[in-house]
């Protein structure tokens, strides 16, 4: 991944770099692959899913998802079975505390200026064993 | 090898192809958050018809484990960009403008692990409008989410659409090629 544009930190909060912003700060506190652009180690497949294993993972994932969502368009999902934000340049995140595998999961989708930075992925937060 | 085909159906296209020649009214939806992003689904308008773009994320088992990938689909029922008219929720720019060309835009991913084929997955991704002045397209989001991206350029050659290289990435040995292929629906780029 690319250093990508630079900015000053006086941004709209639901603006491309606001997200950016958000992503330096969630970078500091979780796992992330700067190679691959993602968060969390490799799971299994498919390729595009990533894993992070923890004591508590309802916990962490809602965590990682609010440092990200910070200041974007945000809504409850239908059904209300999780949250999900947008910003302006087309960067979306969505939360949901039961994926498919029954474990809390985010998926990340980058926009055009946050593609710089980090590639479209999905995250299981599993329990350590 | 495993081959999935995601494309639309020809209800879909001949839906699509029925704008040929229509003046552009604009793009709308209740769940458009900004003019550049939908969840779920959102309404292209012409002077005479409405189409609805939308996303459903199917589960399907190809990769070794079962997962949900988005479909698009295209449909025209009588109304729908009026719901988003009223909400505050439609973006009007290259109104009246008349559609030269449509187009429809194929993706393909093809992974091969240890020299053996695994799979090819075949998906329509989205729909280009050549207008008079410029290029919309409409295009699923992400292969990890149910949003839909509109996107604008002066040409078609110009609009960022998301590649499958950032969904399959290469590693040691398993090995991803990817094509697309910008398959004229209707008219004559030419005449723009």
């Amino acid at each position: 991944m690319g250093g990508g544009r630079g900015g000053s930190n006086t941004h709209f909060p639901s603006s491309g770099e606001a997200f950016i912003e958000n992503l330096k700060a969630a970078k500091s506190t979780f796992e992330f692959d700067t190679t691959t652009g993602k968060f969390g180690a490799p799971g299994r497949r498919p390729t595009s899913a990533r894993q992070m294993l923890n004591r508590e993972p309802m916990k962490q994932s809602m965590k990682l998802y609010e440092l990200l969502a910070k200041g974007g368009i945000s809504e409850t999902m239908p059904g209300k079975s999780g949250k999900r934000v947008s910003f302006e340049d087309g960067t979306h995140i969505s939360w949901r505390p039961a994926s498919g595998s029954g474990s809390p999961a985010i998926q990340i989708s980058p926009g055009i200026l946050a593609r710089d930075y980090l590639t479209p992925h999905k995250i299981h937060f599993e329990k350590e064993q | 090898m495993k081959r999935i085909l995601q494309c639309l159906p020809p209800s879909s296209t001949d839906a699509l192809v029925a704008n040929l020649g229509q003046r552009w009214t604009g793009i709308g939806g209740t769940k458009m958050p900004q003019p550049n992003f939908s969840w779920t689904e959102l309404f292209v308008a012409t002077e005479s018809s409405n189409l609805r773009f939308f996303v459903e994320m199917i589960p399907r088992n190809f990769e070794g484990e079962s997962t949900e990938y988005p479909e698009l689909k295209v449909e025209s029922p009588p109304a729908g960009f009026i719901t988003a008219v009223a909400a505050g929720k439609a973006y009007f720019q290259g109104r009246g403008e008349k559609i030269r060309a449509i187009w429809l835009l194929r993706d393909s991913v093809r992974c091969t692990e240890a020299s053996t084929a695994q799979f090819e997955f075949v998906v329509d991704v989205g729909v280009v409008f050549q207008l008079e002045t410029d290029c919309v397209a409409v295009t699923v989001a992400s292969f990890v989410s149910d949003g839909l991206s509109v996107l604008r350029a002066d040409c078609r050659e110009n609009l960022e659409i998301a590649r499958l290289e950032d969904f399959w990435q290469s590693e040691l040995t398993i090995r991803y090629d990817y094509s697309r292929q910008w398959i004229l629906l209707a008219g004559n780029p030419e005449d723009a």
